[in-house]
């Protein structure tokens, strides 16, 4: 059941007629509040750029809803052009109007102050989630052992995704923890021993943020082995699925069509028409490296 | 209103005008993006939504699902058009004001991702082992670097295309010039992280010399063994006159290029002096050629990329 709060006592808005030239509001006012121009118009000067006019206010604008209602500071100054007759909403006025709104509708104006201050704050802030995976995908751009510039390196990551510098160095020092990344020296320069594995590592963290499984982490004692079979055949090799299965149980693997479908989720295989097959060893190789270097990439080396 | 565990309140998309107030229970809330990605939101009690559907008449941003039996209250528009009736009349100016603020912020965050990932799909692409990329693989790559839409990424893949960097096709794409991708990367690097301009970025008189060297170099340029285009200093000078409207060549106007080494000069070996006041003594200069090519390109192309980006944003 909605229910409307009877109105309260209202502190009406004051309606001022002011003269051309008059400062309606301007950021050293200490009373936050609400201009509604009715007649005239107002500019919004910038004392920081010599009192330049940024923008004009036309009758039936407003100005200072951030101010007063997200107390946000007053960037400009607002003065009349000319003639002008406004309404000044105060802080009083304000609060005795919010008080005597249903509780409904301070929740829309809550919520939707909430939207644009947050939308706000995504603007400043990182671009990713997850600053990690994205310093690997990063860091594994760069060559096989070449030496980079530890600074330069976390100036660029921070510059391209936001991610303020402290966080950065951070989640470098996590790869390095993980020998993902070694330092050298000082620490002034580093190199990527395999860029491959950061690879693998930033997709492992991302499929942890989504919560959900990660393949080669979760393989079967005899998915490894079929994995490793497949390791010593030729990149391509097409087979029909009947094939493949009958291939696996002359190398005596009891393989059901269940576990076929499984295999089939962990793209080993690509489908190449004609129902055939093609076993894709980049995504194999791909497999044996993440168990390889499983510690490394859980963090528990 | 009461919903029962598992049962839908709304869809995303739905046309419901309403604004909903969890009371009791908990409702998940999905979101499907552009890039088909779903996001997920817990709703427990005193969790609001679908304001912008009611004041503005958006459809339901979310699909919400109850999780367990729960209690909503439902604001329908009737009663919100109805109590807004009431309302003095800059309360109505009020919340006007703030949707449109929120519109303004979400075309700024909106803008502002679209400017600031440009840099990283071109190192994305300078950094890339392969000259053909499949467009799934840049739209991969660059998530780990923003969340920049697919169709956005492809605006600013036509921005690229339209420098003749790259080439697209149907589903992949052909990188045309990478030393160049390479050049203007690191150029708006060191802009944004050293706050200088590249010594790449040249000036008038700079370009205007490189340009008539390019131009004598393709007529009679002499090819050296380091692979460097040598021309005499009277046709680079004749030239220089030619095309930059009477423009004297100094060796004052030449200095900055042959201290960023983009011209070496080569002192005079015959006995015959040439008129030109201050390179009495230097017979040839000589340079890369691509890659001087490449660096007026650079010049071309960078002044108009800001503006490229805003108007495409």
């Amino acid at each position: 059941m909605v229910t409307r709060d009877s109105r309260k006592t209202i502190i009406p808005p004051t309606q001022l007629r002011v003269k051309a030239g008059f400062v309606v509001s301007s950021p050293e006012d200490k009373d936050k509040k609400i201009i509604l121009l009715n007649e005239g118009e107002l500019v919004a000067l910038d004392p920081k750029s010599n009192n330049k006019v940024i923008f004009r206010i036309r009758p039936g604008n407003l100005v200072g809803v951030g101010a007063l209602l997200e107390r946000e500071s007053i960037r400009y100054i607002y003065q009349a052009t000319v003639d002008s007759v406004i309404t000044v909403i105060n802080d009083e006025c304000m609060e005795s109007e919010l008080k005597s709104l249903p509780v409904w509708l301070l929740a829309v104006i809550k919520a939707i102050s909430t939207r644009t201050r947050k939308i706000n704050e995504s603007i400043r802030s990182a671009k990713t989630n997850n600053p990690l995976a994205s310093l690997a995908s990063f860091c594994k751009f760069y060559k096989k052992d070449e030496y980079l510039q530890t600074k330069a390196l976390l100036q660029e990551f921070s510059w391209l995704t936001k991610t303020p510098l402290p966080t950065a160095s951070e989640a470098l020092k996590t790869l390095v923890r993980r020998k993902l990344v070694v330092f050298c020296g000082d620490n002034s320069c580093l190199t990527i021993p395999n860029p491959e594995i950061l690879q693998i590592f930033s997709d492992y963290q991302k499929a942890k943020d989504s919560n959900k499984p990660w393949h080669p982490f979760n393989l079967t004692l005899q998915q490894k082995r079929i994995l490793v079979l497949l390791s010593t055949l030729e990149n391509g090799t097409s087979k029909d699925a009947t094939a493949w299965m009958a291939f696996f149980k002359e190398r005596n693997f009891e393989i059901s069509v269940a576990d076929w479908l499984q295999i089939l989720q962990f793209e080993w295989f690509v489908e190449r028409g004609n129902h055939l097959l093609s076993l894709d060893l980049e995504k194999i190789n791909y497999f044996e490296a993440a168990l390889k270097y499983e510690q490394n990439i859980k963090g528990t080396v | 209103m009461n919903i029962a565990a598992g049962k839908n309140l709304c869809m995303q998309g739905d046309n419901t005008h309403s604004f909903y107030i969890v009371k009791k229970g908990t409702l998940v809330a999905t979101f499907k993006d552009e890039q088909n990605e779903i996001q997920t939101r817990n709703l427990g009690p005193g969790s609001t939504f679908g304001e912008l559907s009611l004041v503005e008449g958006e459809p339901q941003e979310y699909t919400v699902r109850a999780e367990e039996d729960c209690e909503i209250e439902v604001i329908p528009q009737t009663l919100f058009q109805e109590t807004m009736a009431e309302q003095p009349i800059w309360m109505k100016s009020v919340l006007s004001f703030l949707t449109q603020r929120n519109h303004i912020a979400k075309e700024n965050k909106r803008k502002s991702e679209f400017i600031t990932t440009f840099p990283s799909l071109l190192f994305i692409l300078a950094k890339s082992d392969d000259k053909l990329i499949k467009l799934n693989t840049i739209k991969n790559e660059l998530k780990n670097f923003s969340n920049l839409s697919s169709l956005e990424t492809y605006k600013q893949l036509l921005i690229l295309q339209d420098f003749r960097l790259i080439r697209l096709q149907a589903e992949s794409l052909t990188i045309e010039n990478e030393t160049l991708i390479k050049l203007l990367y690191d150029t708006l690097r060191l802009r944004a992280i050293y706050k200088n301009s590249s010594h790449y970025i040249l000036s008038l008189t700079e370009q205007a010399i490189l340009t008539a060297f390019i131009k004598t170099a393709r007529e009679k340029g002499e090819l050296q063994p380091s692979g460097h285009i040598a021309v005499t200093t009277t046709d680079l000078a004749v030239q220089t006159k030619l095309s930059m409207h009477g423009m004297t060549l100094t060796l004052r106007s030449l200095e900055t290029l042959l201290q960023k080494r983009l011209l070496q000069a080569s002192p005079k070996t015959s006995t015959k002096i040439n008129a030109l006041p201050g390179l009495e003594f230097i017979e040839k200069f000589s340079g890369d050629f691509d890659r001087l090519l490449n660096l007026l390109e650079l010049n071309r192309i960078y002044p108009q990329l800001d503006k490229k980006l805003v108007v495409s944003g």
